[in-house]
């Protein structure tokens, strides 16, 4: 009773106002350094950063009210993908595009650049961000999947000022945290598969490194579930694949698959990269 | 294949140079001066009564003009609409009966603002309980959609069929259909089958949203409109506002993809009335999200149960047909009856016995959809045919020819004769299906539907000047299919003119002849013979004259091009006819009309005007781990009795079979309880390059037996039928998995890979 | 908030004044009359808005107007400069790679763009970017047709 009675107001059905063209009026804020844009967000209330733009537009077209627009194209260093250390850094603007065309990449992640051909349509390639990937992290979206895999962190500017690495999974929460980029681990091999075929009902995501394996299962969780697997040789594929299906936390309720079939293609797809990381298949 | 065009100068070259440069005007391009545009409240409720609406804040705000709700139909002569039943209102009047039932709307200088207004209307709803699925609404305590008798009259049937309107709560109209004995028929029978199917929910999504542009002057209304069917729109928009129909004006520009979504009467009268209140003309553009809560294609669960002798010849079908009408009419009566009647498919029967019932739900409005009938009828025929081959150890290919139609034979008692050789499309489909392969399918199927409609006319204008230029006027649009141009070449065949000399006037309800609207595959056919007599007229008028000149009588001369030839002479015309108006010139103005006429002793109330085909074959590999289907190679074929422009027809079949394809596999609108699942252009999928066949092609046959000019017929619709059968036959042929239910998803096919070890329920005495 | 963008569009110049809410496409066919540029789902999924921004296909609804300052945008309006078709044009016309049309500018400018950056694109590469893009009337053939036969006449105009 009391619950109800606290319940705050619905806010506009989805659906009693469907229309896309409409995008409330806001500040713009074309920011030229990271500083300069982690200012701009605690000097004004109700702010949001924007890369490519295609999610916040989205959002906004379907009524989110946005304040402030505070636009990162115009901060350099931001995009691109170089190598610093044993540490490869995939800036935030980076492009899915960028990424699907990364020599570095590819000779550092082999895998990869395959994957990212494939990810949402070339329009969106050539403007959607990693970064605004990472930071959207919707159950279906790749980016989260991937760097889980990879084990990749966060580099991120808090409102305060404050930098911070965190574990990509952990993004995405606190809107005015600034991220700068990915890093991900190289000092030793890795490489990076995934079976998408199934997407948006499931993909899986699997990074093969010299002392060990790490899975990610996205689209049933709203975070991908992260499972790391041993390298032990002796262990069948399909007895791995089949208790990490069955140990997985409950799934999202969806129209498109029942959890069952989306628990019973974790055995499958991820029997299947198992296998291809054992045959180093690509 | 492709076939490519190289009439550098024709009507089609005309049009498609304009798509091409970005040049073409389409409803959703108009502009007036002082425009204003509208935008629409949505219930989020599926089914509520509306207990107060207060847009009080939304019309102080500025650049709000006015608020339409419920309140404002008063002012109506007739408040409602729908093809034949007409219970689809306006606007809301005191209750919604889907989510996105419109419930108010605003018009205001730009969209933005009225958005924003929108925003600011308070809608006090008491929600009632809500039927989502056909069984839900047919259970004894259902919650009833509607509690006045339903307004309206069924559309015109014949002898063998009988309709109920309101049959039942939740019922909307009930059709049965039969002929010859079916009891004896099934109790004859050696082996008797009851299957059941079901097929999903489908949307349009043509990429054009709805979108009309409505303007007063006085008491007559103007429109642009997107719709297929401008007289259908004018008469309908004259009954709601008690017009006559001279004042109502519908101009149809170019549209952008309709596949039935825009036949028959929409939100139309809705913008009339914003357009009234506002006293400005008022721009109405749906997002597509708002497209997607228009309308539907009719979901469907149709139980056949056939009976068949020991030869394997098909005796009699029972069919029992369920289909999810949707909150309101829209078309669903016609859906029943073409559903009913198409449900034996292109095969001889001693006897048929079915019944199409339109269940009310608490969903999206159900209604035309290419092919609509054709689809859900096909589907279920075209599987139970081969699931009972197959069960009775016949070779599906075989078991069909034996039982298919011959040319000329009635697909019905007293309806018009197949006018087509069915044996030699398939024989040419199996031809072209590609050799087997270890691992994988093969299905086929037969899908067939009447086209034509039923009763239709048409009437035609061909204007020729004294130049020898033509101008076609008809009330065919112009959508995608290609009508313009083979209007026009209809009409330069007749005169003997270059096609390049006719051009095809837009289409004006002011000042085109009518026809019934732009579906049932009838263009060309129905308002191509219309436009061939017309041409004929016009041709008669030319040789008078020229005889008259010439002084001898028009059997006298022929027509050479623009030349008059009058034994060894030829005699140009334009000097000829200058010479004798003087002035500006003249034209010879040829009227054309065709009627298919009523007869009430055939099953539709009027014959069938002809019968279209679609073979189609499909190859598949089935990952019998995850339950993906690859579909290998298509193969679609049917008739255009005639194709004027093999190009155009081939794209026609190609372009319905791809979306068949796509309903067959993947395309479904979903509900999560009330709410619909997936009604956004990111969530519903459609067919994109990668999702189609390697080995996708079309065929074409020219039986020149249509009635149309030259032998041809409508193919607009053909390449919908009996895809989704042709691939669940691949799959079971693969596999042995039988599937009854589309699309055919990863887990469904898992599910049905997995029941293959249940023991065969199949009922063989 | 106003704000102004300096574009070249389809050659010309142009100083907008826009609100920093406004979208390209609105900007192109509300300011500029370019209605060639379709807006269908309006969601960057269908591709019917499909503009090229210093030559990237890029969804015009989803692109807000501040993020083109300063670059070079065509539309379909842009591509037969002088009423002479381009290839890819000439090519869709001639394989009929169209029905009602909403989707072809898109189409069109999406070709245009990968026949400049792949003149000789494999199928792989065809298939990947004619996937971004959705006709609903066609059933694709005749626009894949399209491509080929404007790469094949690139390849004859290069070998010549
Ligand atoms: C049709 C379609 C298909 C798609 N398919 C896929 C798919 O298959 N796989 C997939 O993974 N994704 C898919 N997506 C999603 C797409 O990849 C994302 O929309 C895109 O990557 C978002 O990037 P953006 O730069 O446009 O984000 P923006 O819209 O600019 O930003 C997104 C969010 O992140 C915030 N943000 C952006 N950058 C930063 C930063 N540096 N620091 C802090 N906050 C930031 C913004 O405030 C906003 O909240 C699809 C989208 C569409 C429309
Ligand atoms: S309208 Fe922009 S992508 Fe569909
Ligand atoms: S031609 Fe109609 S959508 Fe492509």
């Amino acid at each position: 009773m009391l619950a109800q009675a606290i319940h705050p107001p619905a806010p506009p059905h989805p659906i009693a106002m469907r229309s896309r063209k409409h995008i409330s009026p806001f500040n713009l804020v074309r920011a030229r350094t990271v500083d300069e844009a982690g200012q701009a967000m605690a000097a004004s209330r109700n702010a949001r950063y924007v890369a490519g733009g295609i999610d916040l537009i989205d959002l906004m077209k379907s009524g989110l009210e946005v304040g402030t627009i505070i636009s990162l194209d115009a901060i350099p260093g931001l995009r691109g993908i170089s190598l610093e250390g044993d540490r490869l850094f995939i800036g935030a603007l980076t492009t899915h595009a960028d990424i699907a065309e990364s020599e570095l990449l590819h000779r550092h992640v082999p895998g990869f650049r395959e994957i990212w051909a494939t990810v949402a349509n070339l329009r969106i390639r050539m403007v959607g961000t990693f970064g605004g990937n990472l930071i959207s992290a919707l159950p279906h979206y790749d980016a989260p999947a991937a760097c889980a895999a990879l084990g990749a962190v966060g580099r991120v500017r808090k409102a305060a000022g404050e930098y911070m690495d965190a574990p990509v999974t952990a993004l995405g929460g606190d809107k005015s945290a600034l991220l700068e980029g990915t890093f991900i681990d190289v000092h030793e091999p890795v490489r990076l598969l995934a079976d998408r075929s199934l997407h948006p009902v499931l993909s899986v995501y699997l990074a093969v490194r010299p002392t060990g394996m790490r899975a990610t299962i996205a689209c049933a969780f709203a975070r991908p579930h992260v499972i790391d697997l041993p390298l032990d040789a002796s262990l069948a594929q399909a007895d791995v694949a089949a208790e990490v299906a069955a140990s997985a936390p409950a799934m999202m309720e969806s129209s498109i698959a029942s959890a069952a079939y989306q628990r019973r293609m974790i055995a499958v797809l991820l029997k299947r990269l198992l296998k291809r990381a054992a045959e180093r298949q690509p | 294949m492709t076939h490519s065009h190289t009439q550098e100068s024709d009507t089609y070259f005309r049009a498609f140079r304009k798509k091409a440069t970005g040049q073409s005007v389409y409803t959703f391009d108009v502009v007036l001066p002082f425009m204003l545009h509208g935008k629409l409240l949505r219930s989020p409720h599926a089914h509520a009564r509306i207990k107060s609406i207060d847009a009080s804040k939304a019309l102080a705000m500025d650049g709000v003009s006015c608020v339409v709700t419920g309140a404002d139909l008063a002012e109506l002569a007739d408040p409602y609409y729908g093809v034949g039943l007409r219970d689809q209102p306006v606007i809301a009047i005191d209750r919604v009966r889907y989510v996105g039932d419109v419930v108010a709307a605003v018009c205001a200088v730009d969209e933005n603002t009225a958005y924003r207004a929108l925003q600011q209307i308070v809608v006090d709803y008491e929600p009632l309980l809500s039927v989502m699925t056909p069984s839900a609404a047919l259970m004894d305590d259902a919650p009833v959609l509607f509690d006045t008798p339903t307004r309206g009259v069924s559309p015109v049937i014949g002898a063998g069929s009988a309709y109920k309107i309101d049959p039942a709560p939740n019922v909307l109209y009930e059709y049965t259909f039969g002929y010859g004995d079916v009891d004896r028929a099934l109790d004859s029978a050696h082996a008797l089958f009851t299957d059941t199917f079901e097929i999903g929910r489908i949307n349009h999504f043509h990429l054009e949203p709805y979108v009309n542009v409505a303007r007063w002057t006085g008491s007559q209304v103007e429109f642009w409109s997107c719709n297929q069917d401008p007289f259908v729109l004018r008469a309908d928009v004259a009954r709601i506002f008690g017009l006559p129909v001279t004042d109502v004006r519908i101009r149809t520009p170019l549209i952008g993809g309709g596949f039935g979504g825009k036949s028959y009467c929409k939100m139309e009268p809705l913008v009339a009335l914003m357009s009234r209140k506002a006293g400005a003309p008022v721009r109405l553009a749906l997002s597509m999200d708002e497209s997607m809560l228009t309308l539907v294609k009719h979901p469907a669960s149709l139980t056949l149960t056939t009976g068949v002798d020991k030869q394997g010849l098909l005796l009699g079908r029972r069919a029992d047909i369920t289909l999810d009408g949707g909150a309101y009419s829209d078309a669903s009566t016609l859906v029943a009856i073409k559903t009913g009647f198409r449900i034996g498919g292109p095969y001889r029967w001693q006897a048929i016995d079915s019944r199409a019932r339109i269940v009310r739900t608490n969903t999206i409005p159900s209604g035309s959809f290419r092919g609509f009938g054709g689809t859900q009828a096909s589907w279920a025929s075209e599987r139970q045919i081969d699931m009972i081959a197959r069960r009775l150890g016949h070779d599906p290919v075989a078991f069909r020819k034996r039982n298919l139609l011959k040319a000329g034979e009635p697909f019905a008692p007293n309806d018009r004769g197949i006018d087509l050789d069915l044996a030699a499309g398939f024989d040419r489909l199996i031809a072209s299906m590609p050799a087997r392969t270890k691992g994988r399918g093969q299905g086929v199927a037969i899908g067939i539907k009447d086209a034509g409609g039923t009763g239709n006319h048409g009437q035609a204008l061909v204007r020729v000047n004294q130049s020898g230029q033509v101008c076609v006027s008809t009330a065919t649009v112009d959508i995608g299919q290609g009508a313009p141009s083979a209007m026009c070449r209809i009409a330069t065949e007749v005169l003997g003119l270059p096609r390049n000399t006719a051009v095809y006037a837009s289409v004006d309800t002011e000042h085109n002849p009518p026809d019934n609207g732009t579906h049932v595959s009838c263009a060309t056919m129905i308002t191509g013979l219309a436009v061939e007599a017309a041409a004929r007229d016009a041709l008669q008028q030319v040789l008078a004259f020229a005889a008259s000149q010439l002084g001898c009588t028009a059997d006298d001369i022929t027509l050479e091009g623009w030349l008059v030839r009058h034994g060894g002479a030829l005699h140009p015309l334009e000097p000829m006819i200058r010479k004798y108006f003087g002035g500006i010139g003249w034209e010879f103005i040829g009227r054309g009309a065709f009627k298919e006429p009523y007869a009430p002793a055939t099953p539709m109330g009027a014959e069938n005007v002809s019968w279209m085909p679609c073979w189609s074959g499909a190859e598949v590999e089935v990952d019998e781990e995850t339950g993906q289907v690859r579909v290998l190679s298509l193969v679609v074929g049917s008739d255009a009795g005639r194709a004027l422009d093999m190009g155009t027809c081939i794209g026609q079949v190609e372009g319905a079979a791809a979306q068949a394809f796509a309903q067959a596999m993947f395309e479904e609108m979903r509900y999560r309880g009330d709410q619909p699942d997936n009604a956004t252009p990111l969530a519903y999928r459609v067919p994109r390059v990668a999702d189609m066949p390697q080995d996708f092609r079309a065929f074409v046959m020219e039986s020149r037996l249509g009635v149309g000019p030259g032998g041809l017929k409508g193919i607009g619709e053909a390449g919908m039928l009996g895809i989704a059968a042709a691939i669940a036959n691949a799959i079971e042929d693969a596999t042995g998995a039988s599937l009854t239910k589309t699309p055919f998803t990863p887990e469904r096919v898992l599910a049905a890979l997995d029941a293959r070890q249940a023991p065969d329920i199949a009922a063989s005495k | 908030m106003r704000l102004n963008v300096n574009v070249v569009v389809n050659g010309r110049s142009h100083a907008l004044e826009v609100g920093a809410h406004e979208t390209l496409s609105d900007v192109l066919r509300e300011r500029l009359g370019l209605t060639g540029c379709k807006v269908a789902c309006d969601q960057s999924v269908c591709g019917a808005c499909t503009i090229l921004v210093d030559g990237d296909p890029v969804s015009a609804c989803s692109t807000f107007m501040f993020k083109v300052d300063d670059s070079k945008i065509t539309t379909v309006e842009g591509l037969a400069a002088g009423g002479v078709l381009t290839r890819v044009q000439e090519a869709f016309l001639q394989d009929g790679a169209f029905q009602c049309g909403f989707c072809t500018s898109g189409m069109i400018l999406l070709v245009t763009a990968l026949l400049a950056r792949d003149p000789n694109p494999d199928d792989a590469t065809v298939q990947q970017w004619l996937s971004s893009n959705i006709c609903r009337c066609t059933g694709y053939n005749s626009i894949l047709a399209a491509v080929r036969r404007a790469s094949a006449g690139l390849r004859t105009e290069a070998a010549a």
